[in-house]
């Protein structure tokens, strides 16, 4: 016996296997804890966020305020292209495309239809026939 | 008689090496045998929570997106709002559907293609004004939100 090597023969660490055992099944369930809570955290898809509601509702706002102020010029078709033009070029500098056009006016109910667009690319909104009341509304 | 004495009455184990390699093969058998088991736990489960978190972002972005519509919409015209999805979540593709139910219960829903995953976004009752309808699948490349006046 006495040739046998004294470390194969020590059986007096039993404690340290059970220990290695509970350590090991502490780390199953400590991955699959993990396993679970990584996956849980997700980001939300900002594309389909993207949208130009502000945009909108200030144009048309602004083109309400604006017709308020200037129903005598309605008519005047240099006018109106002229304030097309720099309307466009405001908005173009944000990256949106913008265009209005008067339909008609009514000079003695100082009403009138207006066609308002506005894109900035994926967004598109027209609007095909804007009734603007001057007197009625309040801005 | 020898036989049976020498199978019953031993008591002294087998040696430490067939020892070892028994505990071996029984752990190894174990392992094959939890890992056969354990795919509902460690794939089927975390892919299902996943989706059902993607999911839920998915269909609240698109009815926030749908009510945005409905408040900036004209009395008189058009909108059409483009945008794009991720093509699969949790590995798996899905279908967004607007027309789930009516009037103030009307709900987007956004389940994948086994139907193992529903998850349902209310659109704040906009349906009772206006109709709402449609579906979209995750795998086309660009999806559309259309208002018409008229």
């Amino acid at each position: 016996m006495a040739g046998i090597n004294p470390f194969v023969r020590d059986e007096g660490g039993q404690w340290i296997l059970l220990s290695g055992l509970i350590i090991a099944v502490g780390l199953i369930v400590l991955s699959i804890l993990l396993n679970q809570a990584m996956m849980a955290g997700g980001r939300s898809p900002e594309a389909i966020l993207k949208f130009p509601k502000d945009d909108i509702r200030e144009f048309r706002w602004e083109v309400h305020r604006w017709a308020h102020h200037n129903v005598s010029r309605l008519s005047d078709g240099a006018y109106i292209s002229n304030l097309t033009n720099q309307t466009m070029l405001l908005y173009g500098s944000r990256g949106i495309s913008v265009n209005l056009s008067v339909l008609d006016v009514n000079a003695t109910n100082q009403t009138a239809n207006l066609t308002l667009f506005i894109t900035d690319g994926p967004t598109t909104c027209n609007f095909r026939r804007e009734y603007v009341d001057c007197i009625h509304e309040s801005i | 008689m020898g036989l049976k004495d020498g199978v019953f009455r031993d008591d002294e184990a087998v040696s430490t090496t067939v020892g070892y390699i028994l505990m071996t093969g029984v752990a190894l058998i174990f392992l094959a045998i939890i890992m056969v088991t354990c795919v509902s736990i460690f794939v089927d489960n975390p892919s299902r929570v996943v989706m059902r978190s993607g999911f839920t972002d998915v269909g609240n972005a698109i009815s926030t997106k749908i009510v945005d519509v409905y408040i900036v919409c004209p009395d008189n015209g058009t909108l059409t709002s483009v945008f794009t999805l991720p093509a699969e979540i949790g590995g798996s593709e899905y279908k967004v559907d607007a027309s789930i139910g009516t009037g103030q219960d009307q709900m987007v829903e956004v389940s994948d293609l086994s139907g193992k995953v529903t998850v349902r976004m209310t659109i704040n009752g906009i349906a009772e004004s206006v109709s709402v309808s449609g579906s979209t699948m995750s795998g086309k490349w660009e999806h559309e939100i259309h208002y018409n006046s008229s």
